[in-house]
């Protein structure tokens, strides 16, 4: 490994770190809500196939994407918890932006706790959809991280 | 009544800080970006008691919104409170050093954020 | 001296605790309590010297709260934590036997003059 590539690996390695902190805390603080991590798996592609999903790209230091994904029911529960509405209450905006603000939250978090400067996040983007699969070309190897919410799955990919 | 605005473009963080704003028995008066938050600003200058900025906004962005509060007589004694995530920390010396009185990272917890509205509004906190 | 602060939100009962210390007041203990319901159960053991209670609280609201715990014979202080635009339901929680009322937002400052008279 030449000293670039083992600076890059550190890099990686802290915000996969500060990401998995992050995710628990974001929930926890904002949504009440106490999560579990569960674990790794590598992916062969960057595909959010859930119907709430938030994403967030990472230029600078180093490049990357980091997307959140939730079924509809938990997407529009963490909003409830997040917001103090009642979910029938919930539009189709207030669960989107909600799942992008969590998504800024998340990336954010994974940033300032990384300690890396030079890291610069663009705007979040959300998609809501029945059946909607959100599939990016990514520049990294690909990792979904587990968490569970009671008996409900959170997914965080991560690209970096 | 005291009020409270807040500038964000996420409705998201508009409404948890107009929750927690109601909880302490304050309006909170609401804008979506930064020229709005100028206009509301100008048109509530007696009763805004703190505006609780956002950084990371389409057009203006947090500090231009500040810089151009502190730039007018009329409006510049309202005291205004960043709220920011974590990643954008770096940035928070620049607000204070443009006029802000006080700042919040997201997330953040109510009585976090309860507690700092308080502090930044000499209303005790802490 | 035991204070009992009832209000639905935990923040809410954070905030009016620490306000309290800040305030100066010489306090041996704050309780909470969730609810009427809670408060009125929680006051029949630990006999509060002052209670401030909130407004709209699930299972059972203030206004009930001060009713049923003067229907009980305890004739302990209640002070309410009202919101601008309250004054209505104030004049109807006194006449039910409240003895005060603080107006939200508060500061230590409006604490201490509003509640100084029930401090020994």
């Amino acid at each position: 490994m030449t000293e670039h590539e083992q600076m890059q690996e550190q890099i990686r390695a802290g915000l996969l770190e500060g990401l998995i902190q992050t995710v628990i805390q974001v929930f926890e603080t904002m949504a009440w809500s106490r999560i579990t991590y569960q674990g790794e798996q590598p992916r062969k592609h960057f595909v959010l196939a859930s119907q709430t999903c938030g994403l967030i790209g990472i230029r600078g230091a180093r490049d990357g994407l980091v997307g959140v994904a939730l079924d509809r029911h938990l997407g529009l529960e963490i909003v409830s918890r997040i917001t103090g509405l009642p979910v029938p209450n919930i539009e189709l905006e207030d669960l989107a932006d909600g799942i992008a603000e969590l998504a800024n939250m998340i990336c954010g978090g994974m940033k300032a706790k990384a300690g890396i400067h030079g890291l610069d996040l663009t705007p979040p983007l959300a998609v809501i959809g029945q059946d909607a699969t959100v599939h990016w070309k990514t520049a990294h190897p690909v990792r979904e991280l587990t968490f569970m919410l009671d008996r409900d799955i959170i997914r965080v990919l991560v690209s970096i | 009544m005291i009020k409270l605005l807040t500038i964000d473009d996420s409705r998201t963080i508009r409404r948890v800080i107009s929750g927690i704003g109601a909880m302490l028995g304050f309006e909170v008066l609401e804008a979506e970006n930064g020229a709005e938050g100028l206009a509301v600003l100008g048109e509530h200058v007696h009763e805004i008691g703190l505006v609780l900025l956002d950084w990371n906004m389409p057009g203006m962005n947090g500090l231009e919104v500040l810089k151009s509060a502190k730039a007018n007589p009329r409006i510049r004694h309202i005291p205004v409170m960043m709220v920011t995530t974590e990643g954008e920390r770096d940035y928070i010396i620049q607000a204070i050093q443009a006029g802000a009185v006080h700042y919040q990272t997201k997330p953040f917890s109510q009585e976090e954020m309860a507690t700092r509205i308080l502090e930044a509004m000499g209303m005790g906190g802490a | 001296m035991r204070v009992l602060i009832v209000d639905d939100s935990s923040v809410m009962r954070k905030i009016v605790s620490r306000g309290l210390r800040q305030a100066g007041f010489k306090i041996d203990e704050i309780l909470e309590a969730g609810d009427g319901q809670k408060g009125l159960a929680t006051q029949a053991q630990k006999k509060c010297d002052l209670i401030l209670s909130d407004w709209n609280m699930p299972n059972m609201d203030g206004l009930t709260f001060v009713k049923e715990l003067r229907k009980s014979g305890d004739k302990t202080p209640i002070v309410m934590v009202t919101t601008e635009g309250g004054e209505g339901k104030v004049a109807e929680a006194v006449q039910s036997g409240a003895n005060g009322h603080i107006k939200k937002p508060f500061t230590p400052d409006t604490l201490r003059s509003t509640l100084g008279q029930f401090f020994k």
